[in-house]
């Protein structure tokens, strides 16, 4: 059987150099440095767009999302403490503007207008995509199905070159317990995955049962 | 079959060897779990899969995110601008329409006549308006002309019918009309709240391009 050789070393990803490079920048961004803030933002985009994909509808725009943490960032920098609460805080901002989204979006489809003519029309916007019949796809959908507490530290191991370092930075948990959590949610993946005989029709709120956290 | 603590140790040295954090014991520890389960290795080889198969959908999701940079200086007043915008610009749309129509002043542009209605041919650049009909096929056989409005959707879409209240036996239909109309603009943007609930405009990139007419 032939079998992965993984050679990855933790201490020395990518992450770790950008980050830590970029330390100086969240505090020179915090005083108001706005060449700081925007290597700070380029720094830190892409984890925070996996957490608004952790969060946010399906039918909301990334990008959309990412504007706004944008523009909180510019406009509340100022209120961070210090460099060591900037990722947590950019987290909430990111975790608060999905769900504030996803709120709305609730609100407009049980008010929008039922017209005699617009069946089709609003089964669209429910409908599943083609492309979602990718083998990835179909595994972010299902892992945006998972709880909470392992949904996060799973897709953010995925930002390229997030350590479990820097996830526990953002998350505000002990290094273990990401390693232990993107240990399960993984398992859960793979058990969901192996439950969903066909790909089409899995929804956002696949679930897993059974399973404790060890942390 | 394992326990819970058992499938825990064995989730985090799977985890350990696809992250490449697994050290000589741990690879030692997995061996022995694998002769003992031989599906170990399966289960190993399908998360790995898996791994890299979730972190490419990611990628692609989270792409966007190196085109979104900081919004500019000066963005508060363009959302003070907005907001004034949006509350009054409606209004004042209508009150100018109601004005020139009201004093019967030709409508912006040139060298239009409207011939329905009854009365003394005004000429070139007035409109007479008798009936909002008129109104409306004025504007869009104008809009036309000038390229602003590419058509009526044919169907009308029925919000409620409901039996009139005169006692005529005749029928009310609410209804929605569509027009559909071409502008050009230097920007567009979207309104969505940030997470204390204030709207925010927020810029969109279009980057399709199209030669096929509307």
């Amino acid at each position: 059987m032939s079998i992965l050789v993984c050679c990855r070393s933790e201490g020395n990803s990518l992450a770790d150099t950008q980050v830590g490079s970029a330390s100086s920048d969240v505090s020179s961004a915090i005083a108001g440095d706005q060449a700081a803030l925007r290597r700070v933002w380029a720094t830190h985009r892409r984890w925070v767009a996996a957490i608004l994909v952790a969060h946010k509808p399906r039918s909301v725009e990334t990008e959309d999302l990412l504007q706004v943490v944008a523009m909180t960032l510019v406009q509340r920098i100022s209120d961070v403490r210090d460099e060591r609460a900037f990722r947590p805080w950019l987290r909430t901002v990111a975790v608060n503007a999905a769900r504030a989204t996803g709120r709305r979006h609730q609100v407009e489809k049980k008010s929008r207008l039922r017209l005699v003519r617009d069946h089709a029309v609003s089964s669209i916007e429910d409908a599943v995509e083609p492309e979602v019949l990718e083998e990835g796809r179909v595994l972010l959908d299902l892992a945006r199905g998972l709880p909470e507490g392992y949904r996060e530290p799973l897709l953010l191991r995925c930002v390229k070159g997030m350590s479990y370092r820097e996830i526990a930075k953002v998350l505000e948990l002990p290094e273990t317990t990401i390693e232990t959590r993107i240990a399960r949610g993984r398992r859960m993946l793979r058990e969901l995955a192996s439950r969903t005989e066909t790909k089409v029709g899995v929804g956002e709120h696949a679930s897993c049962e059974g399973v404790a956290d060890a942390q | 079959m394992h326990n819970e603590q058992d499938a825990i140790d064995r989730d985090v040295l799977m985890t350990r060897v696809i992250d490449g954090h697994a050290t000589t014991e741990d690879w030692a520890a997995f061996r022995k779990l694998a002769d003992e389960e031989p599906t170990t290795w399966d289960e190993l080889t399908q998360t790995q899969s898996m791994h890299g198969s979730l972190c490419e959908a990611l990628d692609e999701a989270t792409a966007p995110a190196d085109g979104v940079d900081l919004p500019v200086q000066g963005q508060d007043a363009f959302h003070a601008r907005g907001r004034i915008a949006r509350t009054w610009g409606g209004w004042l749309i209508a009150a100018s329409v109601l004005i020139a129509w009201s004093l019967n002043l030709p409508l912006q542009g040139s060298s239009f006549t409207a011939t329905s209605g009854l009365g003394p041919n005004l000429g070139d650049g007035y409109v007479k308006v008798d009936e909002p009909a008129d109104a409306l096929r004025a504007y869009v056989d104008r809009g036309r002309k000038d390229g602003s409005v590419v058509g009526l959707v044919p169907d009308v879409r029925v919000l409620e019918t409901r039996a009139s209240t005169d006692g005529s036996g005749r029928l009310e239909v609410l209804l929605v009309r569509q027009i559909i109309e071409r502008q050009q603009v230097d920007q567009v943007y979207r309104w969505t709240q940030d997470e204390t609930g204030t709207l925010r405009p927020i810029q969109v990139k279009v980057r399709t391009v199209s030669d096929r007419p509307f």
